[in-house]
């Protein structure tokens, strides 16, 4: 296997890419929504393992969901909303659908977290969106959407409250966890994504969070099943040390 | 199996059984190679206690993601037996933990009282991997997938290091589902 796409269940891999398709066009009718979650880091190859995939949808506000709801789709899916309506908590609004292509369905979930939509955008104004054409079974598919950067879905999975859940309950089927760990043995020497992690943090006024959450997993891998991970001795200390303002690295 | 085949999994938040459900339509789609949709609700229904994880294997087309009428329901509480249970269809298969479910509900379908929630905790040690020893059970019932599919579909999930624990839990499910079928 060594395309994104390969790592998708064969019956499964032609329906996706025509969600992601579709998605592609209607972004170009309203541009108020990020791809984020494992979809986002398996496209950018960052994992390289077999489940089912689902589509997480991270909008910048409730409304934008509502407005996208009511856009006509390409009639070859069957969409089907799997809640009764939105799931509202002080964190999170999402809605569930499937779309039918087929035999086949894809779940979409829509969601809006405050703050983290324009966590996500910004650096995907800097780097681009996920542009690729893909011929598979005689099709051409073509997918240009706006894609979270591993990166920041790295701060984001460590900082999620269901991650830290996870931890707390030493949940080793834990996905959250899975990724953030696999990013974790990617890029653990590479100064580049510490200093990223870190600078970003500070900025999104979550420094402390992720510098204490970072400590945790790194303290509790054996637990959690992923002991087998290692680190450089340095590096809790590294984190340890990360400060709480720009000032004191003379960033200011 | 050509049909279609209905599993909810049904208890409380905590329980693992979306991730239950995942693996389970992992098991028939990848493993097993059929069809098959694994959806779970948050929405205004889903609010209370009560959690559910619903998925639907058919060797045929799917025409709708959603249960309509169940095959199998598992219910690890009671409140969650109480209000599911009306979607169970006649012969279907109603399964629940021992300990936390005390009234049946009446009804025309096959009930399997099985101590689910203590096995996980006393027998395998760790009251988290309730929701595989569950998956055991509803396999080792129903053969609604193959028992290498969701060996398969479980240690393709866990990380190395921790396949033993949850390899046990599996099979504690199974042999459950042995001791009990007729």
């Amino acid at each position: 296997m060594d395309r994104w796409y390969d790592y998708i269940p064969s019956g499964y891999r032609l329906p996706m890419l025509l969600v992601l398709q579709e998605l592609s066009r209607l972004r170009t009718i309203q541009d108020s929504f990020i791809l984020v979650g494992g979809l986002s880091l398996l496209m950018q190859e960052r994992l390289h393992h077999q489940v089912m995939w689902d589509v997480d949808l991270l909008f910048r506000d409730k409304f934008s969901i509502l407005k996208f709801l009511a856009l006509p789709k390409d009639p070859s899916f069957d969409i089907v909303s799997i809640d009764g309506g939105f799931a509202d908590s002080a964190t999170i609004v999402s809605y569930h659908t499937s779309w039918g292509f087929g035999a086949r369905w894809i779940n979409v979930d829509y969601f809006t977290r405050s703050k983290w939509y324009y966590f996500h955008k910004v650096t995907i104004d800097k780097r681009g969106d996920f542009e690729e054409r893909i011929e598979l079974e005689g099709k051409g598919i073509n997918i240009k959407l706006p894609v979270a950067y591993p990166w920041d879905m790295f701060i984001e999975k460590a900082l999620s409250p269901r991650l830290e859940n996870d931890l707390a309950v030493s949940n080793d089927l834990s996905y959250d966890l899975r990724h953030v760990f696999i990013l974790l043995e990617q890029e653990k020497e590479n100064r580049e994504f510490w200093d990223y992690v870190q600078k970003k943090a500070r900025r999104f006024g979550q420094i402390r969070e992720l510098r204490d959450r970072l400590l945790m997993i790194l303290d509790r891998r054996q637990q959690v099943g992923y002991g087998h991970i290692r680190v450089p001795d340095s590096l809790p200390k590294t984190i340890e040390g990360w400060k709480e303002t720009r000032e004191l690295e003379g960033e200011g | 199996m050509g049909r279609r085949y209905e599993v909810r999994l049904s208890g409380e938040g905590g329980q693992g059984l979306i991730l239950g459900g995942i693996i389970l339509a992992e098991a028939a789609a990848i493993y097993d190679e059929k069809n098959a949709i694994q959806t779970q609700s948050y929405g205004p229904e889903a609010r209370g206690g009560a959690c559910k994880s619903e998925v639907i294997i058919s060797e045929e087309e799917i025409d709708y993601p959603k249960a309509t009428r169940l095959d199998l329901l598992l219910a690890l509480t009671q409140e969650a037996c109480d209000k599911y249970v009306g979607d169970l269809k006649e012969g279907g298969l109603l399964i629940v933990d021992s300990t936390a479910v005390e009234r049946i509900p009446a009804g025309n379908f096959r009930v399997f009282r099985l101590p689910i929630l203590e096995t996980a905790r006393e027998r395998i040690g760790k009251a988290l991997v309730a929701n595989i020893v569950a998956l055991g059970a509803i396999v080792g019932l129903s053969g609604v997938v193959s028992r290498q599919a969701i060996e398969k579909a479980l240690l393709a999930r866990v990380p190395k290091g921790t396949e033993e624990l949850n390899s046990r839990a599996l099979v504690a499910g199974l042999e459950m589902a042995e001791a009990v079928k007729e």
